[in-house]
């Protein structure tokens, strides 16, 4: 999966490794649409690059709203960004 | 201005009902809650949202859900236990077996080809009435080379022709310039041909098997419910009917009566165990709603095999919830 890596791919690992955690959030920072960002989202997850958890449906319920998936970048992942680093140049993304 | 709390307008709400029917059934609800969360927080956090900007994000929530439903693989075995796909099996064997006999023929011809009216079909009488006999492929290219309303002329099979006139004509004008030369020649307006039975039963199949996918798209069943082909072979018998030459006054019940139909198989599913298909029953008023203390806010109801419990809200988007039980 890290060697077939797109540019979209890659974008979206670099702005979860760059703080982003849900998928508008990754869609701000990388100016991509949900169509792309969702999609890649779901390959990295499913190549074991990203993982995915919910946010305790305590900590929204007391929010009231709904509860949100985050996404974390996996070793594996880390590994992959470094690798989609020597092929691609990023836009700049502010690291939180 | 769009509120979360509001209801999504409508271009949004079908789209995501679109997606949600390409989603895997078993990463439907987690698809169906992330997508829910997601939009909750961007019309929460984005000062005056636009309903082109929302649809789009809709838009991107089915290109989610096929993006999904493509990392899955396709299963053969779990498609063909689809109700929907036993009866879209048949079906689709007849439309290729219809299209293989030449059974749209006429159907393609007035879809794609040239303009039906510019059309008329050429048969020859025999000396006997209604018994035809040849056409003579090189008369008929003998006669059309001396013709100046017949333009060309396709041999369909040995006793009929399609021929195509010049514009302005009619098949009238082709008849008497052709009786001349045979007696036995009819010409006939090809419009009277697209009415074909088998033309019609062809476009009704399709039209079915366009349903078929349709349910099985949106169906979570393993069962199979009678209403569904019920509600399928109204809309047959309707599309048979001789469409295109009915006046608006019948064209227009025509129309009422197919979504009707469509409407009625709709319900019917939606009051219905996803996994048995039988009748669900037994209803509970569950919770307090938002119009007042005393309004329910939707109703529970029980499958009677015991698969599971379906929650309905009262809202005017109603929303369904299935929820299965564990034995």
């Amino acid at each position: 999966m890290a060697d077939t890596l797109s540019y979209a791919a890659a974008s979206v690992l670099n702005a979860i490794q760059s703080g982003r955690r849900y998928g508008f959030e990754i869609m701000e920072a990388t100016g991509m649409p949900s169509g792309t960002v969702y999609p890649a989202l779901r390959k990295l997850e499913k190549g074991g690059l990203i993982e995915a958890q919910w946010e305790p449906e305590s900590v929204a319920r007391a929010e009231r709203r709904p509860a949100r998936r985050y996404y974390q970048v996996t070793s594996q992942g880390e590994a992959a960004l470094t690798a989609a680093g020597q092929r691609y140049r990023f836009s700049e993304v502010a690291k939180r | 201005m769009i509120s979360p709390a509001a209801p999504l307008p409508p271009e949004s709400a079908l789209l995501l009902r679109l997606a949600a029917a390409f989603a895997p059934d078993a990463r439907r609800d987690e698809w169906r809650r992330e997508w829910h969360a997601e939009l909750w927080w961007w019309l929460s956090s984005t000062p005056d949202p636009s309903r082109l900007a929302l649809a789009g994000h809709c838009a991107g929530a089915v290109l989610d859900a096929v993006s999904l439903r493509a990392g899955e693989g396709f299963n053969a075995a779990d498609f063909l236990a689809r109700p929907a796909a036993r009866l879209a099996a048949p079906l689709l064997l007849l439309v290729l077996l219809t299209g293989i006999t030449g059974g749209f023929r006429h159907t393609r011809r007035a879809l794609f080809g040239t303009a039906p009216m510019d059309l008329a079909v050429l048969t020859e009488t025999g000396p006997f009435m209604g018994q035809r006999s040849a056409l003579p492929p090189a008369r008929v290219a003998q006669w059309t080379a001396r013709s100046h309303i017949v333009q060309s002329v396709e041999l369909a099979g040995p006793a009929r022709a399609v021929v195509h006139l010049r514009r302005g004509y009619t098949a009238a004008d082709a008849q008497r310039e052709w009786r001349r030369w045979n007696g036995f020649l009819q010409i006939t307006p090809y419009a009277a041909e697209i009415v074909h039975p088998v033309a019609l039963l062809g476009t009704a199949f399709l039209a079915l098997v366009l349903l078929a996918i349709a349910d099985w798209l949106r169906s979570d069943a393993s069962g199979f419910s009678l209403a569904q082909p019920l509600g399928w072979l109204m809309v047959l018998f309707l599309s048979a009917l001789e469409l295109p030459f009915l006046p608006v006054a019948i064209l227009l019940p025509y129309l009422v009566a197919s979504f009707m139909a469509l409407q009625y198989c709709r319900r019917d599913r939606a009051g219905r165990c996803p996994v048995c298909l039988e009748r669900l029953g037994q209803p509970v008023p569950i919770g307090v709603g938002p119009r007042g203390p005393f309004e329910p806010a939707g109703t529970e109801f029980l499958c009677p095999l015991g698969h599971g419990v379906l929650f309905t809200t009262r809202e005017t988007e109603p929303e369904s919830h299935w929820t299965p039980l564990v034995a």
